[in-house]
């Protein structure tokens, strides 16, 4: 999930000098790009460290099944649910300015409602629970500079009167200035 | 020496910040991921009474005739879901030789879809029509029992095993 690009060139280097890039390295805590020019006889180093931007998003599985059963249905109600589903999750790492994660399916008109939550998350504050459209809505906010995960918890329902059937959705997570 | 590393050092802050900076807003990026999800759903039939046990008593007589007078029960609530098409909820007693005479039919049914059939009379073992015409729907209704006696049926108990069912039509 986390992206590394680190180039280290130096000619000469006492080891203070290594402990000292070492610490820099550590704070960071990201990928760095480092760059090391000797003046001779100075015995000197210029080291120039760049940070690129790394904005990553990733799902711990790429599909889900969600299949509506006896044990979630009431008899004497329309509302069929929930089955709910928490075996995935969302991971990221950031270490730009504050961001959200946002959420949506490309799925216009689904028979069934999908809902989703993020449960848990090591960072950043959750959303309430999501219902999902074509339109992307916030999921995760106040996320930024970290790396962080949460359970995804999907939740779905149907009415009776919509019959029996099948929605395939393709759900996109995306990180976004907040 | 010392000097020099110290220099050094100051140097590879003030760089590492100002490149923190610039490459923070110069390169700002948005990043996604998708996960494909199904949700399916499978023909559910459901069908719940919320009075398991009913006690009828015949204790009174008429006395104009001195038939016995019948025993009413309306406490049970039938409820029931289907998201199939063309369903209808049947009726069965396990007792195929009733002494007594038992009939059961459904009231005030609500919901969406269900018409009640005519009262039952449950005088054996077969399976009858209760609510027909139900699809895609729940519902609810009372079902009402009556029980009666004829003065040679004597005295005594009898027991049935009232079962209801959600099925095709």
């Amino acid at each position: 999930m986390t992206r590394s690009l680190t180039t280290v060139q130096h000619s000469t280097s006492s080891m203070k000098s290594l402990v000292s890039l070492a610490s820099l390295m550590a704070f960071i805590g990201f990928a760095s790009s480092v760059q090391a020019q000797t003046y001779g006889r100075d015995n000197n180093n210029t080291v120039t460290v760049t940070v690129a931007t790394i904005t990553n998003v990733a799902v711990s599985s790429g599909s889900v099944n969600l299949t509506m059963a006896l044990a979630n249905v009431t008899a004497g109600q329309d509302l069929m649910g929930p089955v709910t589903n928490t075996a995935t999750s969302l991971l990221w790492g950031i270490n730009s300015s504050l961001k959200k994660i946002t959420v949506g399916t490309n799925l216009a008109a689904p028979k069934y409602t999908l809902k989703l939550l993020a449960v848990s998350p090591t960072t950043g504050t959750a959303a309430a629970e999501v219902t999902l459209s074509t339109t992307a809505a916030d999921f995760m906010t106040n996320v930024g500079r970290t790396s962080g995960t949460c359970t995804l918890q999907y939740s779905g329902y149907a009415l009776a009167s919509k019959g029996v059937g099948s929605d395939s959705h393709t759900i996109t997570f995306t990180i976004a200035t907040q | 020496m010392k000097r020099n590393h110290k220099h050094i050092a100051l140097k590879i802050w003030i760089t590492a910040a100002f490149g923190i900076l610039t490459a923070g807003s110069a390169f700002a990026q948005d990043a996604s991921t998708s996960q494909t999800l199904t949700l399916q759903v499978f023909e559910t039939n459901r069908i719940d009474i919320s009075q398991r046990a009913v006690t009828m008593v015949i204790n009174q007589a008429s006395l104009e005739t001195g038939n016995p007078v019948e025993a009413v029960n309306e406490d049970g609530n039938l409820t029931w879901i289907t998201n199939g098409d063309n369903k209808k909820i049947t009726v069965a007693s396990n007792n195929s030789a009733p002494r007594y005479l038992v009939k059961v039919h459904a009231l005030d049914i609500t919901g969406s879809t269900g018409v009640a059939a005519p009262e039952i009379t449950m005088n054996d073992n077969t399976t009858r029509d209760l609510v027909m015409g139900v699809t895609r729907s729940y519902g609810k209704c009372k079902i009402r029992f009556v029980a009666s006696a004829k003065v040679s049926d004597g005295i005594g108990t009898e027991t049935h095993v009232i079962t209801y069912t959600i099925t095709g039509s």
